[in-house]
């Protein structure tokens, strides 16, 4: 399957060699090439994208502002012609960085290299269950099974339809290792399984009729993360 | 036998670009002959204001289409003057050292549009 990408470049003749690079590599399909970041922003907005091919000196907003401004984060191949930032690309974890101007070869090692990183996240994301320790022996339990985890103290509980597990860990240590696409910090003693919300309201939502309260500084990436129409 | 570039042209860097895809240099050569004039009137413009800040901004965006042609050493004389730009508040020296940078864009470049001719006769034959 193709990666939809853009390409974000204010110079027309390096703009037009990655059209032709991503056409001739067979693994992209570009959805738009932009000649400034504002308008790749408004087009990200409302689009989403897996690769980004992003210019840093750019009339206007630069590269690092345009992600800075994102709402979710795509994987991006910076390209400049200066090795210079080339520690500023590090700290926003970008994919690869790229000396213009770019030959076919380097491109697409850039590309490839995001594609493999894909393809990790995938595999990470397709773990389908976890074990935790819990009266006294480790249980497998399905994240389709978890409907939200809660902190108590030293302990959290998993809360399932049948039946509740008191572990003992934090509810910071359970975040770092649950799926990331299902599950979310809702609240600061809230993990909550995005599937299994049934409603939501101003500051709660509901699962399996109890009442979860969700923080004020973490509304907006909660509503973020649902497909609200 | 495939097409040769010119060997005063950076060969090595035009082969890894291009590959065998001759229609497509001749296509960016002929790009890149439109919009250059253009775009070094535009510096020129800029140098005649004194704006470094801008001035400095269209020479990074031009200076790696040079490389597209073959002409990595007018890239090359561009990141030394754009050096010069971050280094010197003093417009003039920065004028100078354009002079110098136009001279060279203004011998250099024709080869480009040699080039270009060049390619245009091989691809007809093909």
């Amino acid at each position: 399957m193709k990666l939809s990408s853009i390409i974000v470049e204010d110079e027309p003749l390096a703009r037009d060699f990655l059209k032709k690079y991503c056409e001739n590599s067979g693994m992209l399909e570009v959805k738009g090439a932009f000649p400034n970041a504002e308008e790749a922003l408004e087009f990200l907005r409302v689009n989403e994208i897996e690769l980004v091919f992003l210019d840093v000196e750019m009339p206007g907003a630069n590269g690092f502002e345009l992600l800075d401004q994102l709402l979710y984060m795509p994987k991006v191949i910076l390209t400049s012609s200066k090795t210079e930032y080339a520690y500023t690309a590090f700290q926003y974890k970008v994919s690869d960085y790229i000396k213009k101007p770019i030959t076919y070869n380097r491109f697409l090692e850039a590309v490839n290299k995001v594609k493999s990183e894909i393809k990790e996240t995938t595999v990470e994301a397709s773990k389908e269950d976890v074990f935790i320790k819990a009266d006294g022996k480790f249980i497998r339990l399905g994240y389709d099974e978890i409907l939200f985890i809660e902190s108590m103290g030293d302990y959290v509980k998993y809360i399932t339809p049948s039946k509740t597990y008191l572990t003992h860990s934090t509810l910071k240590a359970v975040e770092e290792k649950m799926n990331k696409n299902s599950f979310m910090k809702v609240h600061r003693s809230y993990i909550v399984n995005l599937k299994k919300i049934k409603d939501i309201q101003d500051h709660s939502l509901v699962i399996e009729n109890k009442v979860i309260p969700i923080s004020k500084s973490l509304k907006a990436e909660v509503l973020e993360r649902l497909n609200i129409m | 036998m495939g097409f040769e570039f010119n060997k005063l042209l950076d060969t090595e860097f035009l082969q890894a670009l291009y590959m065998d895809d001759t229609l497509y240099a001749e296509e960016v050569f002929g790009n890149f002959l439109k919009q250059t004039e253009a775009e070094i009137m535009k510096l020129d413009d800029l140098a005649n204001t004194g704006d470094i800040h801008k001035f400095r901004a269209q020479l990074h965006k031009i200076k790696p289409t040079f490389s597209l042609v073959g002409l990595s050493n007018l890239t090359h004389e561009s990141e030394k003057l754009l050096s010069i730009c971050d280094t010197s508040s003093d417009f003039d020296i920065i004028l100078s050292q354009y002079k110098l940078w136009l001279l060279l864009a203004r011998q250099w470049i024709p080869f480009a549009g040699e080039e270009y001719q060049r390619l245009q006769t091989y691809n007809q034959r093909q």
